[in-house]
């Protein structure tokens, strides 16, 4: 009977318990894989045929049977006809000016929406003030209450405060700190410890000397997540520009406003979509392995 | 007022610099706080207590409870645009709430490295990275008539269809929403002491067990601020309407963010005070239900680890 006991102890603690997978199983995770494999097929051939379609001549695909036939030739001048022809019908901005009014809008948006959740969540957590209690109860009260049709007065406030359709509505907009990001670093602050703060300020430090040196250097994997993500979020936004920011579209708002005056040549569209893509695509290969680090939540409580 | 765990004590400082430091530290508070705590005043509270204004009047500014009572007519009107956009809704909702555990299940796998869980991870994720115009042009065209000619399936037209657009959508959500939470979960699945699943894999847990028993309790800190959140979401649930409208009355494919959304952009001033009138009686009906439901989810034991 000990020596049963012993073998199983060794059979499951030499090897990774992660990694290693036995008897029934096996036959689980091979059915996970084959699951995961048809799936994954499935989400990347559409992309693959948008890539292909992309490379063939607007005739050949209009007058086409076969929608999934293969290019007859690999012509690229599609790419070159959408720098050129796609454009925002509504604001007749460019693909560039798209491109260019993406990139600031990406940058602040996320930059913003990554680093004030970060500091409200720093001082909430590690710091202890009359009515702090209150405001916690107060942030969580509205995430977790659902009121529903105040779009229609913020877009009243908006024009009231001439924010519509300006780029310092997204200015505006990023000041808020609370939020589902806000709880994310009100949990992580909570479990760093706060003895290298002492230490600083023995020292004499301040407390933005324990912020900007000690605590958001902590932070920075978790921020850059944020940032990562939410870059790639906001180059991808459409609703709340075509609703808020209507004479500055981006990529994907001209896209999109552009998709029913390219019936007869959706192949330049096609090429338009996959150079929309590129950015993301390029931010997303470059740091997956950042973007996939544990990010963790808590409870809402409190 | 102090710093957590401040050893101010310990390090024996006086009188004077104590209050040195909290008048600093008090001035640091603020000068973070102003500004998300005036946003939130202006854009939340403020903007919240003006729709609940609006509802009881006129586009013009005045009192009267005639918005309120066009959108009671409304509801009572079965085929009304509202009532689809509930339904709608609500299909979304209850879709959301029963992919959530298969959410559990698909990040326990690349958890547990299936092989190729680096790959699948990525491709997985891959919806998320590419915009939504990009991800549905290419699923209208692999689900337009033409397409489905080519792949020898009878050439409907699923999207311009009343009994089959919803229907369609919710395919595209639960094909492409497999990530959804991927990494707030995976982060919580690694954050489990291995030696706990270790030890209840010597007591010869399988693998369906270990996901039911062991997994799933665990986890339940973060899962109940899903529900708790996707309660609270519960009447913005839906898929990316906007990109798959085309102007066809027939389509029927309304939830209600989208029917807020059309009102404000395309409507207009005018709708302003019917949306927040709609927008309070959904409130009014959904908020005692919602708290008493997290109430609930709260009562649930959660595991510290």
């Amino acid at each position: 009977m000990e020596k049963t006991i012993k073998k199983k102890k060794i059979k499951v603690s030499d090897g990774n318990i992660m990694t290693t997978h036995k008897g029934a199983d096996k036959i689980y995770f091979t059915v996970a894989f084959v699951i995961f494999a048809v799936h994954c097929i499935s989400l990347i051939v559409p992309y693959v045929w948008m890539f292909l379609s992309s490379l063939k001549e607007a005739q050949e695909y209009n007058l086409s049977d076969n929608l999934l036939a293969l290019p007859q030739g690999f012509d690229i001048q599609n790419y070159a006809n959408a720098f050129q022809n796609l454009y925002d019908p509504v604001t007749n901005t460019t693909f560039f000016g798209m491109v260019g009014n993406s990139l600031w809008y990406t940058f602040l948006q996320a930059g913003l929406a990554c680093f004030m959740p970060c500091l409200t969540g720093y001082v909430m957590s590690k710091y202890r003030f009359k009515g702090r209690e209150f405001i916690y109860a107060v942030v969580i009260f509205s995430m977790t209450v659902p009121i529903v049709g105040s779009g229609a007065s913020t877009m009243k406030l908006f024009h009231t405060l001439n924010l519509y359709d300006t780029p310092v509505r997204l200015l505006v907009g990023g000041l808020s700190g609370f939020g589902g990001t806000f709880i994310v670093y009100y949990g992580f602050f909570k479990g760093v410890s706060w003895s290298y703060a002492e230490a600083a300020q023995i020292d004499g430090g301040g407390p933005y000397t324990i912020l900007f040196k000690i605590m958001l250097p902590q932070a920075l994997p978790i921020m850059m997540t944020y940032f990562l993500t939410g870059a790639i979020g906001a180059w991808n936004e459409y609703e709340s520009i075509i609703l808020y920011m209507p004479s500055f579209p981006t990529l994907a708002v001209g896209l999109f406003t552009y998709q029913s005056y390219a019936r007869n040549d959706m192949p330049t569209y096609y090429a338009g979509l996959v150079i929309s893509m590129i950015p993301t695509l390029v931010v997303f290969a470059t740091f997956s392995s950042k973007i996939m680090t544990s990010v963790s939540i808590g409870g809402l409580k409190g | 007022m102090k710093a957590e765990n401040s050893s101010a004590k310990k390090q024996n400082l006086s009188a004077s610099s104590g209050k040195k430091n909290r008048l600093i530290d008090k001035i640091f508070i603020v000068s973070i706080l102003i500004l998300p705590i005036t946003y939130f005043l202006i854009f939340w509270l403020y903007a919240n207590l003006q729709s609940f204004m609006m509802a009881f009047q006129l586009p013009t500014g005045e009192w009267s409870l005639v918005t309120m009572k066009s959108v009671f007519e409304n509801f009572k009107q079965k085929d009304s645009n509202i009532w689809i956009s509930v339904r709608n809704t609500s299909l979304y909702f209850v879709k959301d709430l029963l992919l959530m555990p298969f959410h559990v299940v698909i990040a326990y796998f690349l958890f547990r490295k299936v092989r190729g869980y680096k790959v699948f991870q990525v491709i997985l994720y891959l919806p998320a990275m590419v915009s939504g115009v990009v991800v549905v042009t290419a699923f209208k065209a692999f689900v337009s008539p033409d397409m489905l000619r080519s792949l020898g399936f009878e050439a409907l037209e699923l999207l311009n269809r009343s009994d089959t657009a919803t229907p369609t959508i919710l395919v595209y959500s639960i094909w492409l929403g497999w990530a959804g939470n991927m990494l707030l979960l995976g982060g919580a699945m690694a954050r489990i002491p291995v030696e706990v699943l270790e030890s209840a894999r010597l007591d010869g847990i399988n693998t369906p067990r270990e996901i039911v028993y062991m997994i799933f309790p665990l986890l339940w800190n973060t899962l109940s601020t899903f529900l708790i959140l996707q309660l609270t979401g519960i009447f913005g649930a839906g898929g990316p309407i906007l990109l798959f409208a085309n102007g066809n009355p027939n389509q029927k494919i309304s939830t209600i963010g989208y029917w807020i959304f059309e009102k404000i952009k395309y409507t207009g001033a005018s709708a302003y005070n019917e949306v927040s009138a709609t927008g309070l009686v959904f409130t009014v009906v959904g908020v005692p239900i919602i708290l008493f439901l997290r109430r609930l989810i709260e009562k649930v034991p959660t595991v510290d680890y």
